[in-house]
């Protein structure tokens, strides 16, 4: 037994205070019920005032700030003049946020899941990337562990690059390659070039990313191309035709703090840490990243903006490079920590503030992990910085201008509560009021547009879902579907089509939420969710998929809903990657979770208003907690659909 | 309440470990223990969601890190550990009160070497001993970063002599 065991095992632990937890816990519940008296009346009210009570305004913010020219930013942030300037900046801020124990006001960033896919933008119907991948934004790829060209299907998997020929009868395993410095890889696919993106196995810096390239040109013996490392995390990554682009986040130095004990009063352990900050360095602070002739700094001190007020320290880099030449990179970088990124197909947003997740509520998990990508967690831990700063960055090819920057109310709570057409921003907020000592949160859409160096909001449209929490959100060029849960369920469709006026059109009310909306066909859409109910045993949870007519937006009408059994919750809504529209035979593929962990793959063929299914469960998935199996399925060149969950590879009988 | 008795028996079995978790992410005794009522106090108040989650553990962890992180801001808690216990929620604890520090400094000499990541990561996998995912659900982090995570801060852990066989020490 080592010492730190030998700690755990013998702090003394006093006797568990039951009795005293029973008495308070009995206490309080009193006070709770007595204060909550008024709260189903006041429910049923407010779910009555919803329909009437969207309030469009229109606020055009007037914003003052320096415009600076300057090669990477144009707009109103301002790069570092000088190194000296750049380290002078890092330090005091430093200083404001150093401790006793370290830094204060950690932000616990939560690690993004870097892909995590669906579907792209519009209510048209929607297919799949190049590569397979069930996406955001059509022409914008994402991420994943399997990778197809139609023929060739490449996964990554433990560390293992595989390939295999898909076009025979059967699949057969053409080459391998083991990448034993990368682990929780993800690929993407450029022409007969992977690129795997993970953690580095065994880098010395904390957090550190790295990203090789590999030749499938030979498809029997992929080949190690490149392999370039970087300090910091990577949590966003997209590809645009050849180009790929990484947000790579890297939090403060982690310098050698002390924290106070019997020899070392609070006030000296303070002390001496800001001495620590004072004397930190541009090595400490600044991202490295190392392509294999030596480690050296990421960005250039003029190619670091100093960010406005707020954000968390740190820096983030917005990195591009050809999938052709991944060790020549373009990067620049503000200093400070941003939370969500989302890439439309020329424009990279990236906004500051706690992704939902930064603020973890347990009592919104679902069957699932919260904050993954694709579903919408709420921000739920008390009052806290209610306005969230956008940065909006011009992508040209490797290259990211900063161009314009604006601040909303609310926060954004992932990357699909934006979406940008005809160069509007539209972001679903969820912001909480207060009211004496209450709390109300409610969810808005609101449009901005870049004005000079300025994303200015032009319209917006208030009140949907009050006391609702945001859960799933789909955008097309005039329309915005948003789905809200608690206590209604409503389904809200958005007109969009005047920017300057977003207009409530239609709340379906239904029992159960959707976590992630398909559009199909003939203004038909798929929404997968789940239905909550309560009896004397307490919360009940199943999944459900449903087939909406959104054809008309002001009678948007569920058409077919088809429920599986007790405790079962959809993977789509965690990670869209798990769910694949097959236009050519109108069926829907997603995968669910079973209480016992098994996973159950659902086939649903839309058949006008009907929803014919079919439920295969997955063998061999049952032991195996949490999304580590990444059911995927995709469609060959030739029609053929492709499983692949934990180590089986197969076609798949549609 | 209803399922009071199953509560009282869930919170009787989870408070050492929680204890020492609190402990080892960094409070001290005394905060350490008005953190771990804290969080079994929430439990009572959501026994039934509790009761139906998927894994007890992930959950109750993920609750006892946001009291943490949320109690650790707010300046009445300062106040309120130097106070000792309010709400009549029983008294500080004595009989150890001494070894309790003494362990605590150590503990927190040891792993003041990583990052409060790494901590909630070493913490909850190899001291609490919850599984991958459970470590991963309670952290809301995906289940490659808590190995990594893990990994890597065990090497720390070792490099500074903290994970050395004690015996191993006089070698």
């Amino acid at each position: 037994m080592n010492d730190l065991e030998n700690l755990w095992e013998h702090y003394p632990t006093p006797e568990p205070p039951t009795g005293t937890l029973l008495r308070e816990g009995r206490r309080r519940s009193r006070a709770r019920r007595r204060a909550l008296v008024v709260r189903p009346l006041l429910a049923a009210a407010t779910t009555a005032a919803v329909v009437s009570a969207f309030v469009v305004g229109n606020h055009a913010g007037a914003r003052t700030g320096p415009v600076l020219q300057a090669s990477a930013f144009r707009a109103d942030l301002h790069p570092a003049t000088s190194c000296t300037a750049l380290l002078d900046d890092y330090r005091a801020r430093g200083l404001t946020q150093v401790g006793p124990f370290g830094w204060e006001n950690d932000a616990y960033p939560f690690a993004a899941v870097p892909a995590a896919g669906a579907a792209p933008r519009g209510l048209d119907q929607v297919g799949n990337s190049a590569t397979g991948t069930n996406v955001q934004e059509v022409g914008v790829d994402e991420p994943d562990d399997v990778k197809t060209d139609g023929l060739l299907i490449v996964r990554v998997q433990g560390g293992l690059l595989s390939v295999y020929d898909a076009s025979g009868s059967a699949i057969r395993r053409a080459g391998q390659l083991r990448l034993p410095h990368l682990s929780d890889a993800q690929i993407l696919l450029a022409g007969h070039t992977v690129v795997a993106i993970g953690t580095g196995a065994g880098t010395s810096r904390e957090t550190g990313s790295r990203v090789e390239t590999i030749s499938v040109a030979d498809p029997t013996t992929p080949r190690l191309v490149s392999d370039v490392l970087y300090s910091g995390s990577v949590s966003s990554i997209r590809q645009h035709g050849a180009v790929i682009r990484m947000v790579v986040e890297s939090g403060p130095p982690a310098l050698a703090f002390v924290q106070p004990h019997q020899g070392l009063s609070t006030r000296q352990a303070r002390e001496r840490n800001r001495q620590l900050v004072r004397s930190s360095t541009l090595t400490d602070w600044l991202p490295t990243y190392d392509n294999g002739s030596g480690s050296r700094a990421l960005l250039a001190c003029g190619n670091v903006a100093l960010p406005p007020k707020g954000l968390p320290l740190g820096t983030v880099s917005i990195v591009g490079f050809d999938a052709a030449t991944p060790t020549a990179v373009e990067a620049i970088g503000v200093a400070g920590q941003t939370g969500t990124a989302y890439e439309s197909a020329d424009h990279l947003y990236l906004t500051d503030g706690p992704a939902a997740g930064a603020c973890p509520c347990p009592m919104m998990v679902r069957g699932g992990t919260p904050n993954a990508a694709g579903s919408i967690a709420v921000p739920c831990c008390g009052p806290r910085r209610d306005r969230t700063t956008i940065f909006a960055f011009d992508l040209d090819g490797p290259r990211a201008v900063h161009v314009a920057t604006g601040e909303v109310r609310g926060t954004i709570a992932d990357r699909w509560s934006m979406d940008e057409a005809g160069g509007v921003l539209r972001v679903a907020t969820t912001s909480t009021e207060q009211s004496g000592r209450s709390l109300t949160q409610s969810s808005s859409v609101v449009t901005l547009r870049a004005e000079g160096s300025h994303l200015v909001e032009v319209g917006r449209l208030d009140g949907l879902g009050v006391d609702e929490t945001l859960t799933a959100a789909r955008w097309s060029d005039d329309v915005a579907i948003l789905s809200t849960a608690r206590h209604t369920d409503p389904l809200f469709s958005v007109d969009l089509s005047d920017p300057t006026h977003p207009r409530l059109i239609g709340a379906l009310h239904i029992p159960g939420y959707t976590t992630y909306f398909h559009p199909i066909a003939d203004g038909k859409l798929i929404g997968v969710g789940q239905k909550v109910a309560f009896d004397q045993r307490g919360e009940q949870e199943r999944a459900e998929v449903a087939l909406f007519d959104i054809s008309d937006l002001a009678r948007a009408r569920r058409l077919a809903v088809a429920p599986l059994g007790q405790w079962t919750w959809p993977l789509a809504g965690e990670d869209p990657r798990a769910f694949t529209w097959l236009p050519d035979r109108s069926t829907a593929l997603t995968t669910f979770r079973t209480r016992t962990g098994a996973l159950v793959l659902g086939v649903y063929r839309v058949e006008g208003d009907r929803l014919v299914t079919s439920m295969r469960p997955l063998p061999g998935t049952e032991r195996v907690l949490g999304g580590d199996l990444s059911p995927r399925t995709f469609e060959l060149t030739d029609g053929r659909v492709v499983l692949v969950v934990g180590d089986r590879l197969e076609f798949l009988d549609v | 309440m209803e399922h009071e008795a199953e509560y009282a028996a869930f919170a009787a079995e989870r408070w050492p470990t929680l204890l020492r978790a609190a402990v080892f992410l960094g409070a001290s005794p005394d905060e350490a223990e008005d953190l771990t009522q804290a969080t079994l106090l929430l439990c009572y108040r959501k026994w039934e969601r509790v009761r139906a989650a998927d894994d007890r553990d992930a959950y109750v962890y993920r609750m006892l890190l946001n009291v943490l992180r949320s109690e650790r801001r707010s300046a009445w808690w300062r106040h309120r550990s130097t106070r000792g216990l309010e709400d009549g929620l029983g008294e500080p604890s004595s009989a150890d009160a001494g070894e309790a520090h003494a362990v605590a400094d150590a503990v927190h000499r040891a792993m003041a070497a990583l990052t409060k990541e790494q901590r909630e990561v070493v913490v909850l996998r190899y001291f609490v001993q919850l599984s991958e995912a459970q470590t991963a659900a309670a952290l809301g982090i995906p289940a490659g970063t808590v190995k990594s995570r893990l990994s890597r801060s065990l090497a720390r852990l070792s490099a500074d002599h903290h994970l050395h066989d004690l015996a191993g020490e006089t070698q």
